[in-house]
């Protein structure tokens, strides 16, 4: 049976993400990372009517399956009743984002495409086998083959081409460097950062084909790097200390030259600075301790890294995210951002990220 | 095709052909079955439709069809709803066991066929169990008056498709899919009720040059004849008017499936003189939908109990004046053998609505026997299930039962619950001047239904209809929908739009809306009562 209905599902799919139905969680979005679908619940939307009070639903949904269970979905009142179930995965995330004006595409320097060209002048050739099959099929049709026999009488709508094959050089791999602030005032912002950290390593993921090694860093006065099997605890870190950026960008540096650095996690690696690209994520509050300090360290890092996000959360002082551009300059995109994990609230923190 | 085992299958002298289908293939076992079962209907029951084909398709397709036959127009409605019955079918919960679908007019053998979708996942005894089922319907699709009289053009529903698409094309989607939205929330104002509206004398009309010169009831069609709309508005809103008179069908709920459960029931009986097990799995299918009281079976439960009940009463004359004049103990005692349910369940079906239906027969020996077998299975599965809901339809039948409500007022509840519909809105005549649109709630009906009420009932009744009856009351959400309704419907008319209701007392009420904004006053003439 053709599809009558065509695409209505997607614009039912394009209408809840407009309408910002659809929330992914933090866990969600792991979950999605490690390949897995996640079903969402959605509430039934329906065109508001002047009703009576307490009508049914009278949808013609009726011979439930006896165990009563359909008594749940269809709700009391049955208006507001009934869910529809959302499976959300790689790609379906994929198009949410790309809908969101974020893209996909490779940067531009490193993954030139290849062509293999088989004449070198025109970018294709004739296929001389196909075109004098074509050739002899219309000879056939046209009867002029039993008149005049065979002759080669190649006319343009016999032409037959080679097709040009086009391939990728295989992708580069990338390191993607998660800094988080784990001092005191930082604490409610864990499930906004997972979410944002998340999203942006699943745009990573799909940007390097899954070949894409995440490295965490948690600091206050000092940084230490954690152990990346560990990631769900990551985001729950709470310490007392305070907070001074200068150890971080130390500690990058450190990972870069393959000199020993603090670290409790199982895997010390260098981060091959030269041969992938790397990207950085830091989210902090801005609060902290001598931030002039950080300058030189800054400008060691930067030239090394193919981008750099800045997420800032709460917090008054401005001085270490005018820093972080001012050095940064093209590589650095930052955002300051409350803890609203609305979906219009991360689509706009990614927004600002990510382009 | 061997037609060896096939009798012929005559209604009204004519004949007539079922088959089932499976794609393009003819599903012989189901085809026989199908047509024996037809037979039992046709001449022992004394049903009559035209010709069926039941196609038996897979989850997807039924999906799709369902989803296309509620909503034509290939929106984010018929998405969602494509989406919500496969999930309902994945998990078994809330199933749709069969649809009848549209007619359509078959041009090799030249006969116009009924559809019935069936999912080929239900199993044997279910599928013969659901085509006696759908017999039922297919006999009220051919018989009332009401259904015979709702046309909705579906032959058009391709066309209507296809310029949904090419508009999608030339506006943005988005475009498109506010004025559907805007439709979708206007076409509970359709004039769904034209036989509730009095006979008019003829100096009823003005002659004076007012606008409208009598009430409105149709509020869709005075607003496409009074917004000047783009062209393409008013191609989609006139598509959708029609599309939307199929909304008419939804007055006949109960009698459609208590009728198609009684049926289904008699054939069950049938199937056990011969097949016992067949015909018991059958009767369990039959309980399941018409023994549960849960709000989306109220129409099968209620309308299935009260045919039986009927039947009973005509086949042993409980009925009629003289009936009514005897004693409660020769009440008790009186049988004088009639058979005449089954004839009077047939005159019933002719030319009934659900109105009529529940008013005229559900009378207040039905509605106790009711409370009776839900007091029965008090603490059992109801109990447990329906327990956090207090608007749910067992505690109305316990309030019922205690004496707490009217058994009018229970009666609309009860009509209500089933009904997908709005309220009776009309524009009274005169009142149009080009910067403000009223819409005034008619509770006429009401003394229509119910009769003269004595005089020491009526002030309950009075205060029981005005909380059920008001269109803006605080609970079941039902004030957000009206203003957010309200909104639309001035967006549209781009102009202020009051709607005069009453409150909890019954006292008028106006609400008006500037497209934005609600403001609600307590002046105005309030709902109509009298004719």
């Amino acid at each position: 049976m053709t599809s009558e209905l065509g695409d209505a599902e997607d614009k039912y799919r394009r209408k809840i993400d407009r309408e910002d139905d659809l929330i992914l969680s933090s866990t969600d979005i792991r979950d999605i990372n490690d390949g897995n679908t996640v079903i969402k619940n959605i509430p039934l939307k329906r065109n508001p009517m002047i009703a009576y009070s307490g009508m049914g639903d009278g949808e013609g949904e009726g011979e439930g399956d006896g165990n009563g269970d359909d008594s749940g979905d269809n709700g009391e009142g049955g208006k507001q009743g009934g869910k529809v179930r959302i499976g959300v995965d790689k790609r379906r995330l994929k198009e949410m984002m790309e809908n969101w004006g974020l893209s996909f595409s490779k940067p531009g320097k490193k993954n030139k495409k290849l062509y293999q060209l088989l004449t070198a002048e025109n970018g294709v050739d004739e296929n001389q086998e196909k075109t004098i099959e074509a050739m002899l099929d219309r000879q056939m049709a046209t009867g002029y083959f039993q008149k005049n026999g065979f002759k080669i009488d190649v006319r343009d709508e016999d032409l037959r081409y080679n097709f040009i094959d086009e391939r990728e050089i295989p992708n580069l791999s990338a390191t993607f460097v998660i800094i988080r602030d784990i001092s005191g005032s930082m604490e409610s912002y864990g499930e906004f950062s997972a979410t944002i950290a998340g999203l942006i390593e699943f745009w990573l993921r799909i940007k390097y084909n899954d070949t894409v090694k995440i490295r965490y860093i948690a600091h206050t006065t000092d940084a230490v790097e954690m152990d990346p099997k560990k990631s769900q605890d990551f985001f729950k870190l709470v310490s007392n200390g305070g907070t001074a950026f200068q150890p971080v960008y130390q500690l990058v540096l450190d990972m870069m030259d393959g000199k020993p650095y603090n670290s409790i996690s199982p895997y010390k690696e260098k981060i091959e600075y030269e041969s992938e690209d790397v990207f950085i994520l830091h989210i902090t509050d801005g609060e902290g301790e001598s931030i002039q300090n950080v300058y030189p360290t800054l400008k060691q890092v930067f030239p090394r890294l193919t981008k750099a996000f800045y997420l800032q959360v709460g917090g008054f002082n401005d001085d270490f995210y005018k820093a972080f551009i001012g050095i940064g300059k093209d590589k650095a995109s930052a955002v300051k951002s409350g803890n609203d994990i609305s979906y219009g609230n991360v689509k706009k923190v990614l927004d600002k990220l990510l382009n | 095709m061997a037609k060896k085992y096939l009798e012929k299958l005559l209604v009204d002298g004519n004949e007539i052909n079922v088959v089932a289908t499976r794609g393009a293939i003819v599903d012989k076992k189901y085809t026989t079955e199908a047509r024996k079962i037809a037979s039992f209907m046709i001449n022992k029951l004394g049903l009559s439709f035209g010709n069926v084909e039941f196609k038996i398709l897979d989850n997807d397709e039924f999906a799709e069809n369902v989803a296309l036959y509620e909503m034509p127009l290939p929106s984010w409605e018929a998405g969602q709803e494509k989406l919500l019955q496969e999930d309902r079918m994945k998990y078994r919960q809330g199933v749709l066991y069969e649809m009848v679908g549209h007619p359509f007019y078959n041009r090799l053998e030249r006969k116009e066929y009924t559809t019935v979708f069936i999912n080929q996942n239900d199993t044997y005894d279910e599928i013969l169990s659901v085509m006696a089922h759908v017999y039922g319907h297919l006999h009220i699709e051919y018989n009332n008056k009401l259904a015979k009289s709702v046309h909705s053009n579906y032959n058009k529903h391709e066309f209507y498709r296809d310029r949904y698409r090419e508009m999608e094309k030339i506006l943005s989607i988005e475009q498109l899919e506010q004025l559907y939205d805007h439709a979708q929330t206007l076409s509970g104002l359709m004039d769904l009720f034209p036989d509730f509206h009095k006979a008019k004398k003829s100096d009823y009309y003005s002659t004076e040059r007012i606008n409208p010169n009598s009430d409105v009831y149709d509020v869709y069609k005075f607003t496409l004849n009074n917004v000047k709309f783009n062209p393409w508005e008013k191609e989609l809103l006139e598509m959708m008017y029609d599309i939307n008179q199929l909304m008419k069908t939804a007055r006949i709920k109960i009698m459609h499936e208590g009728f198609a459960t009684f049926v289904e029931d008699k054939y069950a009986t049938e199937v056990a003189k011969t097949d016992a097990g067949t015909a018991f799995k059958m009767r369990e299918g039959i309980l399941r939908v018409a023994d549960v009281l849960s709000p989306s079976q109220l129409p099968y439960y209620l309308g299935f109990r009260l045919f039986k009940d009927i039947e009973n009463r005509w086949n042993e004359g409980r009925h009629g004046p003289l009936y009514e004049l005897l004693s409660e103990d020769e009440k008790r005692n009186y049988i004088k053998r009639e058979d005449k349910g089954l004839f009077e369940i047939l005159e019933i079906v002719k030319s009934y609505t659900d109105w009529d239906f529940i008013f005229s027969y559900a009378d207040n020996d039905f509605f106790k026997k009711l409370a009776k077998e839900i007091e029965e299975k008090t603490n059992k599965l109801i109990e447990r299930q329906y327990a956090d809901s207090p608007a749910n339809v067992v505690n109305m039948v316990k309030d019922y039962y205690n004496k707490k409500i009217d058994p009018n007022i229970f009666r609309f509840q009860l009509l209500m619950r089933t009904e997908n519909y709005g309220p009776m809105l009309y524009v009274p005549k005169g009142s149009f001047n080009g910067d403000r649109l009223i819409l005034r709630q008619d509770l006429s009906f009401l003394k229509r239904y119910t009769g003269i009420i004595p005089e020491e009932q009526r002030k309950n009744f009075e205060r029981e209809a005005a909380q059920m009856f008001g269109l803006y009351n605080e609970d079941a959400g039902e004030k957000q929908e009206t203003a957010l309704a309200l909104n639309r419907i001035a967006s549209l008319w781009n102009i202020p739009v009051s709607l005069e209701t009453m409150n909890k007392e019954g006292k008028p009420l106006t609400v008006t809306s500037n497209g934005k904004k609600i403001d609600v006053s307590e002046k105005g003439d309030g709902p109509k009562l009298d004719d």
